[in-house]
């Protein structure tokens, strides 16, 4: 879970005033910290092989329907 | 971020904090003190939301009228046992999503894009983009089609669509539109009411259950039919919606539980929602020929004319209600993919101001799909029927996409799938491929004629 502790930001007491409403977050779920990026992951060759050929079926394929979408427009 | 709008956390070395936070930790401390004080149904009711939404959103003016004419056209038959399974499927894939938002607090477009690469981030919101605004068309279509029954035109479906947009975004705060949303999606139900006030004859609807799609059509119109009600069930913007709007929400590890309750809730009504749908359109069954459901009023009038003024009533009002949920929800995960591949604020707790591209994208994609609608002659009943197919051709990528983030150790920890969530998963995303190849191939072969229909 990305590298940051689950427990609570801040420890405190429900407040309708504000901040330490701030009590009821994780520290990850903070805007601050999801702007964070998290590293790119590791990927194998075979898993890499793997998502170019589901990215060229998934384009001849969607060019298939679309050009078939187009044909029977006429 | 907008440093403008961040204050100083109270405590040295913390983050600074935004409105957003502070937006989502009152969201958060409702939802605590509820767990703390073992108030079970009050946090049922704050748990509760973009599974359901997620669920009854995809139950959408399409779909609906694909259940509808597909009881028209074949009865029972296959589908009153095909829409379970298939709403089992979503509620598999969508699980996944929401448990990944739960535990990460990322949506799906940044985390795809950050841990797979850019070009596949990309990939996968220009995926989203393109299905989604043909879906969003179909939608404008489905509430003209409801309106129409009322005699009301095209403008006026333009302007419900885009005045419901506006007036939802206008609370400043996830909570608002999320409750918002999900009063308008429980008037699915309405095609519940329309089956039940359709009065079906046990005696043909039984003998509906035995008619096969195959009999008299062809293996390219069965490949159509299966496309298309995947497509009614299981899509890409669902993903990014639940996952997005999980993280949103404030969802945590802890409310795994209920997000599931959630998201199982959400695919229990939308199947029988759906059902509803088919049995309403199942009295049409014998006298269906030439009924083209995006055509005019198309089934409201026809259903009138069968089973009473009231049945064409409600399922007139279910399409609007249906289109109009559909647009709400499907422009949102559009606004979320965008703000998260931008890599700007991308939330309902945000103002416009500080979320200009959140915003900018929620509207636009709606305006332009409301254009679309008002230009003369669009070929709208082909991009109406053919919205469903596309997103089942696009799905198998966002399947393999949230498979993948779900079982990435270093993401998700000891929340990362078990062996029989992969199972399953993987066998509904090789079953979404198959089909959708199956019948982009076939009419493509068809089309330029290397095969006969």
């Amino acid at each position: 879970m990305i590298g940051a502790p689950s427990e609570p930001a801040l420890t405190g007491e429900a407040d309708d005033g504000g901040e330490q409403l701030i009590a009821h977050l994780e520290r990850d779920q903070l805007v601050a910290e999801t702007f964070r990026p998290v590293a790119p992951a590791t990927l194998s060759r075979r898993v890499r092989a793997g998502l170019w050929a589901l990215r060229v079926f998934v384009v001849i394929v969607s060019a298939m329907v679309i050009y078939t979408f187009i044909a029977r427009l006429h | 971020m907008n440093a403008s709008e961040a204050t100083a956390s109270p405590l040295l070395g913390q983050p600074l904090l935004t409105d957003e936070d502070h937006a989502r930790s009152r969201d958060r401390s409702r939802v605590h003190h509820a767990r703390h004080h073992d108030r079970r149904w009050r946090l049922m009711w704050l748990l509760v939301g973009p599974g359901m939404l997620a669920m009854l959103g995809e139950n959408d003016g399409p779909s609906m009228i694909a259940y509808a004419a597909d009881g028209a056209q074949y009865g029972l038959g296959l589908f009153v046992a095909l829409i379970p399974l298939l709403f089992a499927m979503a509620y598999a894939v969508q699980e996944m999503a929401m448990r990944v938002g739960a535990v990460t607090h990322r949506g799906y477009g940044e985390l795809v894009l950050q841990r797979y690469g850019r070009v596949w981030g990309w990939f996968g919101a220009g995926d989203l983009c393109l299905t989604n605004l043909i879906t969003l068309i179909a939608e404008f279509v489905a509430i003209r089609v409801g309106l129409a029954y009322f005699h009301l035109g095209a403008g006026v479906a333009v302007a419900l669509g885009l005045a419901l947009v506006l007036f939802t975004l206008s609370g400043g705060r996830y909570w608002r539109w999320e409750r918002t949303v999900l009063g308008l999606a429980l008037f699915n139900g309405l095609f519940l009411l329309a089956a039940i006030l359709a009065k079906p004859h046990v005696g043909p609807l039984t003998h509906s259950l035995t008619v096969s799609p195959l009999q008299g059509g062809s293996v390219n119109t069965l490949l159509l039919l299966l496309a298309s009600t995947i497509g009614a069930t299981v899509t890409p913007w669902m993903i990014f919606f639940q996952q997005s709007a999980s993280a949103d929400k404030g969802m945590t590890p802890a409310d795994v539980p209920h997000g599931r309750y959630d998201t199982g809730l959400g695919a229990v009504l939308a199947a029988v929602f759906g059902i509803g749908a088919l049995v309403a359109g199942a009295a049409l069954l014998h006298h269906g020929a030439g009924i083209t459901g995006f055509s005019g009023a198309g089934f409201p009038a026809a259903l009138s004319h069968v089973s009473g003024g009231a049945v064409g009533t409600v399922f007139a009002l279910g399409l609007i209600e249906a289109g109009g949920v559909a647009i709400l929800t499907i422009s949102a995960s559009t606004a979320y993919a965008a703000g998260e591949c931008v890599g700007v604020s991308h939330s309902f707790n945000t103002s416009p101001r500080n979320a200009a591209v959140f915003y900018a994208a929620n509207v636009g994609v709606a305006l332009i799909a409301a254009v679309v609608i008002l230009i003369p002659g669009a070929p709208l009943l082909s991009i109406a029927l053919n919205a469903n197919v596309l997103a089942t051709v696009l799905l198998p990528v966002s399947l393999v996409f949230v498979l993948m983030l779900a079982n990435d150790r270093e993401l998700m920890g000891r929340w990362v799938n078990r062996r029989s969530t992969n199972v399953f998963g993987i066998a509904v995303a090789i079953f979404v491929g198959v089909c959708g190849a199956a019948y982009g191939i076939d009419s493509f072969l068809q089309t330029v004629n290397l095969v006969g229909s």
